[in-house]
């Protein structure tokens, strides 16, 4: 169609008439120190704490093919509380700093305080509470399973409901399966991606509702099926949704920022509890 | 009507000052000596009652005063000072005729009753003189008024070549533009690099950027209001010019001598037919604008005149491919439309009125025709908004002490935001789709612009502002205060309050001021957009050097303001048809903005030399939930320092030369400035404790620090011209000889990154620069 070729002509013809090559010149690079970069999700549902350290390589001055940061091993990560802290030891095997819930003492309600520093001096901050309240209401409301000739098709609906009063609450709903793709492998764990209904949720406007979803895969034979009920943060809903959308943009549009709540630095420190419901069949 | 001018009496006897009521009324129209052109503005004084006022924008003043014999002083920059003599006895009628000074000799006249900023109430207010754009360089010389007003301080550019206004922080969707009365919604030729105006027909040009009079409402940042020349009374006379890009022609004169004129300008570029010819015979690319604007008048006596004026600017780019078996062809044009009858009727020799129907239209058009011998294809897109208004406002001389203005209006609206018509004859296709939007939006004003005592002056007034789209109704009151407090004989203290309302929004994609901008409506969901400004400065004269000099300060707060969601693009271009679907208010996000500064300007508006200089202190804060996290921003032009100075000297009587420089602030961008890994969180951890960073999800991001934290490199450009004129036998020419950034200066137009591959591949900043030093000669003629 000639009307794209007409838009473009018209943001060519003012390009072409900025495009003389004389009319380019080099500009002093912006200065930029490497920051760290922390990520970390935590809760006293789970088994273990986890942290993540890397650093942001700067875009300016360094060939492009130079993209990867490699994680940081030699970072000293503190969790603290109330004057109280704990080490978290550097795991090779895991590329990140590890402990057990049960060592660092983690409590629903609780306000924590993580700091990572790097022998060169930068040192940055997150903190984060661990939602006291864990919204259980998730439910699984069917299974239908069409037999194939091979494979069969399996739907799975299920919903929660925001049973918190007052906006302000954020979930994060995940599923995966255990499956056999023939009957002698052995059994396979495959995320679950949903057709219908949200992934990150906030209850803003929406206040007290019920949030339904809808997800279908295909498999020689379903063994087990879990959902996840996040009760998350809001920086953890935040900061997804800001990763998601995340685009360099074309140059008319504007660019979309990623969140992060650590001070100094990027990434993410957050808090969440989890429900989960398993069905086995 | 009456009721109106009963309702004036009320509100008038409630001012204690209707006690000392006058005897007698003067009144009368003021104008140009020759050509009969009636005159906006003119100070009629009267030294010893310390008492004046000012013709309106119809060359109308009243002024009620005791009986007995006073001395009048008739005053206007540019024409030379009348003094009369006048015996009350009854009321009477003074027209008075004033003759141009030539430009030199306003060495001579004693400046004492020129135009003085600390005896006017009104601030923020700037009267560009006519003659001021004329003589300054220009861009491929063609004279551009929204140029010039981007010389002056609290107004700026938003980048090179563009002749969008930023007023205050706010930007060009704030401004309301009015040439005679109507609205012009998309003032720009070709991408903004030139504006509709050229200045040759026009007669006055305001630009108000704060204190705004109850009379103006209806956009947040500023009023740009331009008024057309009537035409000679008494002979024909005409002007023009042939420069690089356009030429022009306007011609003047009477219909009946005295009683009636007309005046037609025009204006059209020729690079078309120039690259025409150069073309291959089976594909030609072309582009033209053209601008054409009339206007009639006829005097039916002191109590009624009529005028009619209209404007019509088209830009258009269009293409042609012919094949052997058909051709196609694929267009893109813009169109301001305007038409304005007014009738000025007096209802007595205190209340003067007048009566404007306008109609104002803007329409983008995209068109493509493809004809094979065995099929055909058409389709038309178009987008715009049309006005159709009517408007009454009276101005009621109560007494030397006030002048009462009140009025209405209320306007039609017509928004396409798009209409298509597809014809396919191969798929035996035929579709048609309009969404047209119809609103009404309308206004009631009334403001006293009172002498309260000898050393206070204030206008006091109220707009309200009601609009009206589908169910959605919406009234607001919007207070406008305005005082001047009278400190010594030359020095005054001001301060103002105005409240705006914008009940229609402007979507832009590239903020370059692009056709695709689109006009919407306010609506449930994006409501009217709102300001609030307080302004106080001092303004002093200094009459032994002709000079002005204003100092203000001002805040402004804008609530509900109109921002794009991260990642939202509005080029809609790409397929039209697409449009139907394309719902404009899911890329729309709503916030509030804070604008403050101090603006100092120092003026010679006559002499040898003229010109000004102009400073700009200031800040513009953006606030977006959905935008930065929430956190406030700095606008993209935020500027911090803004210089302009303009000169324009008189070497003699046939050379004048004139120069200008600006220096702006760089524009605050979002540079990616470093990358990261962003990891997602995956709560299915199989085996507890062993979930690795590899087995997450996670994205590749850039931290652009926080929005708009880099800052473009500033923006400084000199202009200089010279013009040589000639009275020759019959008429006057003119040779311009000017170049637009003189010194070469490379300014930033945008930034791009680019891989310096001879550098292992490094990633450099690159800036992209508009305009080098350009040339340009040019002549124009005037008889």
């Amino acid at each position: 169609m000639k009307t794209q070729y007409l838009s473009a002509l018209l943001l060519s013809s003012l390009l072409l008439l900025a495009g003389c090559e004389k009319m380019v010149t080099d500009v002093d690079i912006p200065e930029y120190e490497p920051k760290l970069v922390v990520h970390s999700f935590i809760s006293s549902d789970e088994a273990h704490i986890n942290v993540y350290v890397s650093e942001s390589i700067p875009v300016f001055g360094k060939p492009s093919s130079d993209v990867a940061s490699e994680p940081i091993a030699n970072a000293t990560v503190v969790l603290r509380r109330n004057g109280q802290s704990i080490t978290l030891p550097y795991e090779g095997y895991t590329a990140g700093y590890s402990i057990p819930v049960v060592d660092a003492g983690l409590q629903p309600g609780r306000t924590y305080t993580l700091e990572v520093s790097v022998p060169d001096g930068r040192q940055v901050t997150g903190e984060c509470t661990i939602p006291s309240h864990r919204n259980e209401t998730l439910e699984i409301t069917s299974v239908i399973k069409e037999a194939g000739e091979f494979d069969s098709l399996y739907t799975f609906q299920f919903r929660f409901r925001d049973d918190q009063a007052g906006e302000g609450n954020h979930y994060r709903v995940f599923a995966y399966l255990k499956v056999r793709f023939d009957p002698q492998s052995e059994p396979y764990v495959q995320e679950l991606s949903f057709d219908k209904g949200e992934v990150y949720v906030s209850d803003e406007n929406r206040d007290l509702s019920t949030f339904t979803y809808r997800a279908s895969a295909y498999a020689y034979k379903l063994e087990e099926v879990t959902f996840k009920l996040l009760t998350t943060d809001e920086d953890y809903y935040t900061y997804h949704r800001s990763v998601n959308f995340h685009s360099d943009g074309d140059p008319f549009s504007e660019p979309t920022l990623v969140f992060t709540n650590i001070r100094d630095g990027l990434g993410i420190f957050s808090g969440y509890r989890v429900y989960t419901v398993t069905q086995t069949f | 009507m009456k009721r109106i001018s009963l309702m004036l009496l009320f509100i008038g006897m409630m001012w204690p000052a209707l006690a000392q009521t006058p005897q007698f009324v003067l009144s009368g129209y003021a104008s140009e000596a020759g050509s009969k052109e009636l005159l906006i503005g003119v100070n009629v004084y009267i030294p010893a009652l310390g008492k004046g006022t000012t013709t309106n924008r119809y060359g109308f003043y009243s002024i009620p005063l005791p009986q007995g014999k006073h001395t009048l002083i008739y005053s206007f920059i540019g024409y030379k000072k009348v003094e009369r003599v006048v015996e009350l006895n009854a009321s009477r009628v003074i027209d008075i005729a004033l003759e141009p000074s030539l430009e030199l000799e306003g060495v001579e006249i004693k400046a004492e009753r020129m135009e003085r900023i600390s005896e006017v109430v009104q601030m923020s207010s700037i009267d560009l003189p006519v003659q001021q754009v004329r003589n300054l360089p220009a861009l491929l010389g063609e004279k551009d008024v929204f140029k010039t007003l981007q010389l002056m301080p609290g107004v700026q550019s938003g980048s090179e070549g563009s002749s969008g206004l930023y007023v205050r922080g706010g930007g060009p969707d704030q401004n309301l533009i009015i040439l005679d009365d109507a609205t012009v919604y998309n003032a720009n030729h070709l991408f903004g690099f030139f504006s509709l105006f050229n200045g040759d027909a026009l007669k006055s040009i305001e630009l108000i950027k704060g204190g705004f009079p109850a009379r103006y409402g209806g956009r947040l940042s500023s009023v740009v209001d331009m008024n057309m020349k009537d035409g000679n009374k008494q002979e024909l006379h005409g002007a023009g010019g042939i420069g690089l890009i356009s030429s022009r022609l306007v011609l003047e004169g009477p219909l009946k001598k005295d009683t009636s004129s007309f005046l037609v300008s025009g204006r059209r570029t020729y690079i078309d037919a120039l690259t025409r010819p150069f073309m291959p015979k089976e594909e030609k690319v072309g582009y033209y604008f053209y601008d054409v604007t009339a206007k009639v008048n006829y005097d039916f006596g002191p109590r009624n005149k009529v005028y009619a004026s209209a404007y019509l600017g088209r830009d258009k780019f269009s293409y042609l491919d012919r094949y052997a078996s058909g051709e196609d062809r694929a267009g893109l044009y813009w169109e301001n439309a305007t038409a304005t009858f007014r009738w000025n009727h007096l209802y007595s020799n205190k209340l003067f009125s007048n009566t404007s129907l306008i109609y104002s239209n803007y329409d983008l058009n995209i068109y493509n025709e493809e004809r094979w011998e065995d099929s055909e294809f058409e389709l038309r897109y178009r987008s715009g908004i049309r006005d159709l208004s009517i408007k009454h406002d009276l101005d009621y001389f109560l007494n030397a002490d006030h002048q009462i203005r009140a009025g209405i209006q209320s306007t039609l609206h017509k928004f396409s935001p798009s209409a298509f018509v597809i014809k396919d004859s191969d798929a035996n296709q035929y579709e048609e789709s309009v969404n047209d939007i119809y609103t009404v939006e309308s206004g009631l004003y009334i403001e006293d612009e009172a002498r309260l005592n000898s050393w206070l002056k204030m206008n006091a007034g109220i707009r309200l502002s009601h609009f009206t789209h589908g169910a959605v109704t919406t009234f607001r009151p919007e207070p406008r205060a305005s005082l001047a407090f009278r400190l010594d004989k030359n020095m005054s203290a001001k301060a103002s309050f105005a409240m705006m309302n914008q009940y229609v929004h402007l979507l832009s994609n590239t903020g370059i001021g692009l056709p695709t901008d689109l006009w919407v409506p306010s609506t449930e969901n994006i409501g009217p957009q709102q300001s609030m400004q307080l302004a106080a400065g001092l303004a002093r004269d200094i009459p032994e050097y002709d000079l002005g000099l204003s100092i203000e300060g001002y805040y402004k707060w804008s609530d509900d303001i109109l921002g794009y969601r991260e990642g939202a693009s509005f080029l809609l271009i790409d397929d039209p048809t697409d449009a139907d679907e394309f719902s404009w208010e899911e890329n729309i996000t709503i916030g509030q903005s804070w604008s403050y500064g101090t603006e100092v300007l120092i003026q010679k508006k006559q002499g040898k030399l003229s010109g000004w200089i102009g400073y700009t202190l200031s800040w513009t804060w953006k606030q977006f939930d959905e935008l930065n996290f929430g956190k406030k921003f700095f606008a993209k032009h935020d500027r911090r320092h803004d210089v302009s100075v303009v000169a324009i000297y008189k070497l003699s009587d046939d050379i004048t030369l004139s120069g200008t420089w600006v220096y702006g602030t760089g524009n605050a961008i979002t540079l990616p400035l470093a990358e990261y890994y962003a990891i997602m969180h995956y709560p299915g951890s199989i085996e507890p404790g062993t979930m690795s960073w590899f087995m997450y999800d996670y994205r590749y991001v850039s931290d652009y620090g926080e929005k708009n934290s880099y800052r473009m490199a500033p923006y400084h450009r000199m202009d200089i011209g010279i013009q040589f004129h000639k009275q020759m036998r019959r008429h006057k020419r003119t040779w311009e000889l000017s170049l637009y950034n003189a010194y070469n200066r490379k300014n930033p137009f945008y930034y791009y990154i680019d891989t310096d591959w001879e550098n292992q591949g490094q990633r450099i900043l690159k800036q992209v620069s508009l305009f080098p030093v350009i040339p340009s000669i040019s002549y124009s003629f005037e008889f």
